[in-house]
Formats: structure tokens, C-alpha cells, sequence
């Protein structure tokens, strides 16, 4: 009879039995590019024109793990791609919207890196100016007409493993929490400023359920905010204790004075992130728009001039596999929209982001596409990055220098190699272990500032 | 701009691999399962960093994405015809017996047993990651355990 301790010390064996892919990190990219075909080699798959013959790949060859899945691309003749998925190479947000794109410092003058939180005008964007990765200091304002910043207020420290969360901006305050998240206790603090700059106002505590933020808005005399358990609640910006908003059951913030039957966060829950948002509720006035999804769409996200969501994933449970799908939110105006998305939401009432060859973003309005990532000279794609605002950011940002890759390889170790021996795999004499690292030079980055964008289609 | 998540691919890639072998059973499966996994945290990432453990999240998604994944491969192979989707033969020293049969077990009692005895959690907590009840995981566990012929402990005996 076999024993707990023998089925332990079988999973850790077999888990250190075969060598880890190198270069998973540049796989990615690839990857990225490569999903559009795969959906279409996965299709012929289940209709059974090929065989699915997956070699036996722990397998590195001369160093690069070979992840493509050759014997399905040569079995797929005649099939043309859509010309809506093909790889493609949107151009830079620069030259599809020169009006909103501006360059910014990396960092502040005494050194502190800025973080983009999103736009307050057509010219201003929110930062905030960190000491370190997640130590904030203040928020400042950078105006992109005559690049300066100014200090709007400053973030008072809350201690160790305290992190300041989502920031959003309302007409007359920005509003912004922290939590400390890996002590265990569930706790919130919620803090407000003058937009127009001056102190930061605490504004109160919360703890238990209420201190899982989901998302937060503010109105002139609240901070308000959805727990991940839903409802919306409020805090007097003057102090005061919590109340729940009457009649937000089974809703949550999307962005003030919108809420709908969907969490912002559905969190890495399928069944929560592939359910259709349903209702769109303005809590100022009461008024409330139901929303039916077309059958087949899963994931589908509103906000008052258009929906978005995933058509045509296989097995229902996997919303990133299909495409992304855009309708007004009356059922009209269906459409499928080029590339692929993860992260539906609506930004700035009418662009979606979605990955097209590289991380893009697509006006609903115009049809037109703007890639947002740095790209090196060999066309890898380099990082980008989207404002830390609660309710969904208006700007996007990447490197504004040169974006270069370091290929560096050493001679396989011994280790991998026996590995990858008793895998049944032989690496050649010569073969190398490789990795890329994507180098970002110079101190600024490229911003676009939906706000900013004009809609001359 | 994020080289966190670089940074994090880098420190944690081949740790995630290695549970996508134990999770998938082979190292083709493993690799595409932790690429995809990491591919979605990265869309999350700014997110996931402030308010979450970045590693629970991206373990918690390779969970599940590989019993959906499992289900729609199954559906492939019987259309396709090809044999059951082979397992890296990992030549154990000893019991090589039973790796080859936790690649029979169906996928959910093979996630629970994962993140049971590999990722050492407890029920609750794999209840959470599998979206389960934990008397789910319990009774999983228990019929795995069954099938594999493995001697459960007597405290183990008492939540069945």
C-alpha cells in the first residue's frame, strides 16, 4: 500500500524531471503575436483535419525552445486569415492621434518615479511621485503644454505595509484609499483632496467586508466606494460614519455616477469575469438601463455610449480565447472589433485595449487603432503601462527612447542537460541556454491622454 | 514602466513550470499552460501587484485553466483518434507507477491533489482556488486517493 509521503515525493520528482522552457519571458511576447493563429489551428483541430501531434517538447534546441506547433501550420492549407486578425502592426498612437500624445519625465526632480494615474483635462495628467515602488509620496499635476508639474497634495505615510491603492478624480476632489494587504486584516483608509490642490482630508477607516475596495468615485461632500461584495457606500468628505446607498444591492461602481450588476475586479473567478454586465444604474438620478447581451457574448462590459465584450470563445469558460465584440449598449451597432482582449473595459466612454501583434488601443467611434507599447528595432514589443485610476484610466504610457533587446546565451548546464536527457530529449554538444531582456533608455516615457483625443473620425 | 512583471517572470517562471508539470503531467501542457497564466496576470499585473499576491493569482489561474483546458483537449483527442495524450516519462527512481496513474485521474481530483500535496494548502484554501465547496475537496481527494491505492493518514480518514 502506498502512502501519502510516496504520492508527496512523486509530485516533486516528477516536477523537477524536466528542465523549465528558457526564455519564458520572451515566449510571452511571441506568444502574444502567435495567439490569432493558434485559434485558428485549435479550430481545425476539434473538426478533426489533423491528427493532434504534440512532439515530445521539454525541448530545447541549440538553446530555443521550439513552442511552435509545427505540424498544425502545414495542415492548414487554403485557410485564409480574416484580414480583421491579422497579425497586424498598428501604427503609434502618435501618428493616429498626434493631439494626445505628449512626452513626460520618468521621474521627478528629487528623483521620486512617477506613476500615471490618468487625466484631469485635455493637458493635465495625475501622477503619483513614489520615493520607491509603492511608497508614495504626493500627487502632482503635469501639464502637457508647458511641461512643469505641480505638488496637489501630499500622501501621508501610513506605515509599514501600508500601500496607497486606486486614486480617482471627482468634479471638486480626488480621492484615493490604502490598505495594508498582507497582514492579514482585512482594513481600508480613505482619503480626499481638493482637485484644485490643498491638504489631504482623512477621510475615515473601514474594516471587515467594507475594506475590500472594488472600486471608489467621489462626489463633492463623499467619497464612495463597492466592496468586492457589492453594494455602494458612502463617507462624508467632513467625517462620519459608513452608510450603504439605498437600492445599490447587487451593484458596484463602475465609474461616478455609473454602477452596474458587475464587479470592476471579477479577480481570476471565470464564471465572474465571463458574466454579462446586465444593468447600467446612474446613481445620481435613479434612472436604469437594462442591457441584453447577444447569445454566444460572454464578459460583456457598458458604459453609457457603448458595450464590450468576447464573442466566439470556445467552451464558454475561456472568454480570452474568442473575439472582442463592441455594441451599443441598446443591442445596436454590433460589431467585431480586430485583435484580442483580456481586460474589457470601456476607457474614456469610447476606446477598448486590445492587443493587435502588440498592446493597442481602438476608438468604438472611429474605427481607428493606435499601438501603445515601445517597440525595439527588430519589432519586439516593449512594455507599456496604464494609469492606476480606480474607474478606467484615460491614459496609457511607454518608453520614449530607444527600446533594445539583450540577447544573452551561456552553454547549457550539466543539470539541464541530464534533465533534459532523462526526458528522452539529446540537446546538441553546442547547445545553449538563452534569455532576452527588453532594456528601456532614456528618463521619459510617451503618454496618451484620451481626453485629449479629437473625434474627427 | 512595469519591469516588476519582467522581474517577476525571471525570479518565478521555472517555480510555475514546474507546478504546471505536476498540474498537466507534461512539460508541452506545463509550458503553455504557466505562458498563458502569465500572459493574463501581465494584462493585471498593476492590479494584481498592489492588492494581491501576484504568484497566488497566477497559480490560482493555471488551476483552473487546466482543468477547462483538460476538458476541451479531450474533446480534440477523440476527434483526432490519437492516443491519450502521453505524459513525459519522468523515470522515477522509485514508484514510477504512480505518476503514470495520476495522469488517468480526471483533472479536478488531479488539481486537488496538486495543490494538496504538492502546494502543501489547505482544503479551504484549495476550496477557494477550484471555486469548490471544501467538502468537494474533501471527497476528490478521498476518491483520488482511493484510486491510487494510497493509505490515507487517520485524521484524514475522519473528513471523509
Amino acid at each position: 500500500m502506498r502512502t501519502e509521503q510516496d504520492l508527496v515525493g512523486t509530485l516533486r520528482k516528477a516536477a523537477n524531471s524536466v528542465p523549465p522552457p528558457v526564455d519564458l519571458g520572451h515566449g510571452l511576447v511571441t506568444r502574444r503575436r502567435r495567439r490569432t493563429r493558434r485559434r485558428y489551428q485549435s479550430a481545425l483541430a476539434v473538426a478533426g483535419v489533423v491528427a493532434v501531434v504534440l512532439g515530445g517538447t521539454a525541448v530545447v534546441r541549440g538553446g530555443d525552445r521550439t513552442d511552435e506547433v509545427g505540424p498544425m501550420a502545414s495542415a492548414a492549407p487554403g485557410i485564409v486569415d480574416d484580414p480583421a486578425t491579422v497579425e497586424g502592426r498598428p501604427s503609434p498612437a502618435r501618428e493616429v492621434w498626434p493631439e494626445a500624445v505628449s512626452t513626460i519625465p520618468k521621474k521627478a526632480a528629487d528623483g521620486f518615479r512617477y506613476r500615471p494615474v490618468t487625466a484631469l483635462s485635455p493637458t493635465e495628467i495625475l501622477l503619483i511621485a513614489e520615493a520607491s515602488f509603492e511608497k508614495a509620496g504626493r500627487f502632482e499635476v503635469y501639464d502637457t503644454r508647458t511641461g512643469q508639474a505641480r505638488v496637489l497634495t501630499t500622501i501621508v505615510p501610513g506605515g509599514k505595509g501600508y500601500f496607497e491603492q486606486h486614486a480617482e478624480v471627482g468634479q471638486d476632489y480626488i480621492a484615493w484609499y490604502g490598505t495594508k494587504p498582507n497582514d492579514g486584516v482585512a482594513w481600508a483608509v480613505l482619503w480626499a483632496a481638493p482637485r484644485q490642490g490643498g491638504d489631504p482630508i482623512r477621510v475615515g477607516e473601514v474594516g471587515g467586508g467594507l475594506a475590500e475596495v472594488d472600486r471608489i468615485g467621489v462626489t463633492k461632500d463623499h467619497v464612495l466606494w463597492s466592496p468586492r461584495s457589492g453594494g455602494v457606500y458612502r463617507m462624508p468628505i467632513s467625517g462620519g460614519a459608513p452608510e450603504r446607498i439605498a437600492g445599490t444591492d447587487g451593484l458596484w461602481l463602475y465609474s461616478w455616477p455609473w454602477a452596474r450588476d458587475v464587479p470592476g475586479d471579477a479577480g481570476p473567478d471565470e464564471e465572474q469575469r465571463n458574466r454579462n454586465q446586465s444593468l447600467l444604474v446612474n446613481l445620481e438620478t435613479g434612472a436604469r438601463r437594462s442591457i441584453t447581451a447577444p447569445s454566444g457574448v460572454t464578459g460583456l462590459r457598458c458604459a453609457t455610449e457603448w458595450c464590450v465584450g468576447t464573442s466566439g470563445g470556445s467552451e464558454g469558460s475561456e472568454g480570452s480565447d474568442g473575439q472582442v465584440f463592441a455594441m451599443r449598449p441598446d443591442g445596436t451597432e454590433g460589431k467585431q472589433l480586430p485583435g484580442r482582449a483580456h481586460m474589457l473595459e470601456i476607457h474614456g466612454g469610447h476606446f477598448v485595449q486590445l492587443s493587435e501583434g502588440r498592446p493597442a488601443l481602438y476608438d468604438l467611434n472611429t474605427g481607428k487603432v493606435a499601438g501603445i507599447s515601445a517597440i525595439t528595432k527588430d519589432g519586439a514589443g516593449g512594455s507599456y503601462g496604464s494609469g492606476v485610476s480606480s474607474s478606467p484610466t484615460l491614459v496609457f504610457y511607454w518608453n520614449a527612447g530607444e527600446t533594445k533587446t539583450k540577447r544573452t546565451c551561456v552553454p547549457m548546464r550539466e543539470e539541464d542537460r541530464k534533465l533534459m536527457a532523462s526526458a528522452g530529449a539529446t540537446p546538441s554538444p553546442g547547445a545553449t541556454t538563452c534569455m532576452t531582456e527588453t532594456i528601456e533608455l532614456g528618463d521619459k516615457n510617451e503618454i496618451l491622454n484620451l481626453a485629449a483625443v479629437q473625434d474627427a473620425g | 514602466m512595469d519591469h516588476t512583471f519582467d522581474e517577476f517572470v525571471r525570479a518565478r517562471g521555472d517555480a510555475l513550470f514546474r507546478y504546471g508539470v505536476v498540474l498537466t503531467g507534461n512539460a508541452d501542457d506545463a509550458a503553455d499552460l504557466v505562458q498563458e497564466a502569465l500572459l493574463r496576470l501581465g494584462d493585471a499585473w498593476q492590479r494584481v501587484v498592489r492588492k494581491d499576491d501576484p504568484e497566488g493569482y497566477v497559480r490560482t489561474i493555471m488551476a483552473r485553466q487546466h482543468i477547462s483546458w483538460w476538458r476541451r483537449r479531450r474533446r480534440e483527442r477523440l476527434v483526432a483518434d490519437t492516443p491519450e495524450h502521453g505524459y513525459t516519462d519522468v523515470r522515477l527512481d522509485g514508484d514510477a507507477g504512480l505518476w503514470a496513474e495520476i495522469g488517468g485521474l480526471p483533472p479536478k481530483q488531479r488539481a486537488v491533489l496538486v495543490l494538496r500535496y504538492y502546494e502543501d494548502l489547505p482544503d479551504v484554501e484549495i476550496a477557494r482556488i477550484l471555486g469548490i465547496s471544501p467538502g468537494t475537496v474533501r471527497s476528490q481527494v478521498s476518491r483520488a486517493l482511493d484510486k491510487l491505492r494510497i493509505q490515507r493518514r487517520a485524521m484524514h480518514m475522519e473528513e471523509v
